[in-house]
């Protein structure tokens, strides 16, 4: 399948810090990626770079187009919200869409005045006069409505209550995605779009410490809750994480075997919560 | 790398941003003169005596020509000419003439300015500019029409407004004070020549004598981290200081100095004509202009790298 993201070793440098290190990634069509890291791992940073709006060493590619040389091209069909917070906040609705249309030859102002008809924003409202839910949806209004390949989202729904995080994922799912399309996502509410990622990539330290389709997940990583009783069991076994729950603890083990650990009691897909928790922190930590 | 149509669009963006700014302020001017005319008027009417005194006041405020276009114009002359052919102090616009357009020029030169060390700035500090850099527009097409709007746009709307005012003013000589004024009069009538053609051609002319420091104005934007307003003074000032203790003149901050619009505008109220002022712009000071124009085409291309790679540092 073609990739629509391509990486090669690209490194970016602050004053000598790496931000990204020797990062290197295939994405292919029709995939929602999560890119989940802490604060400060260095996914902002990925996401500029792929959007040719910070430079960087290595090779890059998204949709075949290199994001420095041809930027202008790439952004004719990719989608890209940064932040609730980056639209300017005197300009009104209208104008913006007027802009999109003006400006983007793959836009649909029709789309993005549907879209928006079915939520309480008015056209001719600032954007300033509208709630923090307002703006995200007038944004993804706009970022649906260009007929792009990849749609990359930069914290999307940071400040939103869950109401409008889950009305934000279900239009997203209904309006934008499909076979040919892809998205890839950062945000730190992980357990909220566990259920739409297709693939998943943990970044730390400007590193990649997993990148794996989500049907990978389940085969390479397990987890079993221990009672009491059962701890002293686990001395043989190499837990990647252990993180304790109510009478027990929970164990999260990386390529061991299924059969193995059946022996023990119910083997179960860790969330992709625990698994970041666990594969950011060191080898066989306790929480 | 850049195209028309989206140039036209960002110079709308431009406007929707700016309109307040654009507009109010040519309008409040307008509307104190109006004021201004209209007492006039009431007092006249009421005071017969003084009511000629009062016409003439009007009809200078309202004859907007800042230079005449007479037959020398049509000729260049050379710079000997230009001495001797120059007229006595008395036959030059009058003052009243010369400010009138010069109050709403320098009105629009100052808000300019102050939008222009704000445009790229702003954008960054509020985080909208990667909104804009979500859509394909270049950032040659984006600084570019910053330029122009602030450069010309802002002159031209203030214009616009400005020949609105005088035809009002015209009219308010015409109906409430002096029936022979339009037409009757030539030296106070509506000269259309002076009313529309000329202010045109002050725009044209400061646009591109000015260009180095409206571009210096929006390099400031691009690059200052906190006070671009800052940056656009300090930098003459620490110029003028350096060049004082190494050259003992001040030769760079003067060719700076000497290419802001208000500049344009000393020189339009020493010289007799638009033709000479023309002729001095273009024929005599053609190196200073060309050089300007260099400088202006260079901060701009910084304008647009600051644009491309500063918001990533901050």
């Amino acid at each position: 399948m073609q990739s629509i993201i391509k990486a090669q070793g690209v490194t970016k440098l602050f004053n000598g810090f790496a931000a990204l290190n020797n990062v290197s990634v295939d994405i292919p069509a029709g995939r929602i990626v999560g890119l989940i890291g802490p604060n400060g791992a260095g996914k902002t940073t990925l996401l500029r770079c792929l959007m040719g709006l910070a430079t960087y060493d290595g090779e890059l590619s998204v949709m075949g187009e290199n994001p420095l040389q041809n930027r202008q091209k790439l952004l004719e069909q990719v989608a890209y919200i940064a932040d609730t917070a980056v639209l300017p906040s005197w300009i009104r609705v209208i104008q913006l869409l007027e802009y999109a249309e003006g400006v983007h030859p793959n836009f649909n102002r029709q789309r993005a005045e549907h879209f928006l008809a079915n939520t309480d924003v008015k056209l001719n409202s600032k954007i300033n006069s509208l709630s923090k839910g307002m703006t995200t949806q007038v944004h993804l209004a706009i970022a649906i409505s260009i007929d792009a390949k990849l749609l990359v989202l930069d914290e999307p729904t940071l400040g939103l209550d869950i109401l409008y995080r889950k009305r934000f994922y279900e239009q997203l799912l209904n309006d934008f995605f499909d076979e040919q399309r892809s998205i890839l996502i950062t945000t730190h509410q992980v357990e909220e779009i566990e259920a739409l990622l297709t693939d998943l990539i943990f970044i730390q330290n400007g590193k990649l410490i997993l990148s794996m389709p989500m049907e990978k997940i389940a085969e390479r990583f397990h987890q079993i809750d221990f009672n009491k009783d059962q701890l002293s069991e686990t001395h043989g076994l190499r837990p990647i994480y252990r993180s304790p729950i109510l009478g027990g603890e929970r164990l999260i083990f990386e390529n061991v075997d299924y059969q193995e650990l059946t022996a023990y009691g119910d083997v179960a897909t860790p969330s992709v919560a625990d698994l970041f928790v666990a594969k950011m922190s060191k080898p066989g930590a306790i929480a | 790398m850049i195209r028309l149509h989206t140039l036209i669009m960002n110079l709308k963006r431009e406007f929707w941003e700016n309109s307040r700014m654009v507009l109010l302020l040519p309008l409040i001017v307008s509307g104190m003169m109006l004021l201004a005319a209209i007492g006039a008027v009431i007092y006249s009417n009421v005071n017969t005596e003084v009511a000629n005194k009062s016409v003439v006041s009007v009809e200078k405020s309202v004859d907007v020509a800042t230079v005449e276009l007479d037959s020398k114009a049509n000729k260049t002359p050379t710079h000997s000419d230009k001495k001797a052919n120059k007229k006595p102090t008395n036959d030059k616009p009058g003052k009243s003439d010369f400010w009138y357009m010069g109050i709403y020029f320098s009105l629009a030169w100052l808000v300019a300015t102050f939008y222009l060390l704000s445009s790229l700035h702003s954008d960054r500090r509020d985080n909208s500019v990667l909104f804009w850099k979500s859509m394909p527009v270049s950032e040659w097409e984006s600084v570019v029409s910053k330029y122009l709007f602030a450069s010309m746009a802002f002159t031209f709307f203030t214009m616009l407004i400005a020949w609105g005012n005088s035809l009002l003013l015209y009219g308010l000589v015409a109906s409430g004070v002096s029936p022979t004024v339009i037409g009757g009069d030539d030296e106070a009538g509506v000269n259309f020549l002076q009313l529309f053609v000329l202010p045109l051609i002050v725009v044209g002319t400061t646009w591109l004598w000015s260009a180095m420091w409206f571009s210096w104005a929006l390099f400031c934007s691009a690059r200052a981290k906190r006070s671009p307003i800052l940056l656009f003074i300090l930098m003459p000032v620490l110029l003028r200081g350096a060049e004082r203790i190494i050259t003992r003149d001040s030769a760079l901050f003067d060719f700076f100095m000497s290419h802001s619009p208000w500049h344009m505008l000393m020189l339009m109220s020493a010289e007799p004509s638009m033709a000479e002022l023309l002729d001095q712009l273009y024929l005599e000071n053609i190196g200073s202009l060309l050089m300007s124009l260099l400088i202006a085409a260079g901060l701009l291309y910084a304008a647009v790298w600051h644009r491309t790679y500063r918001f990533e540092k901050e």
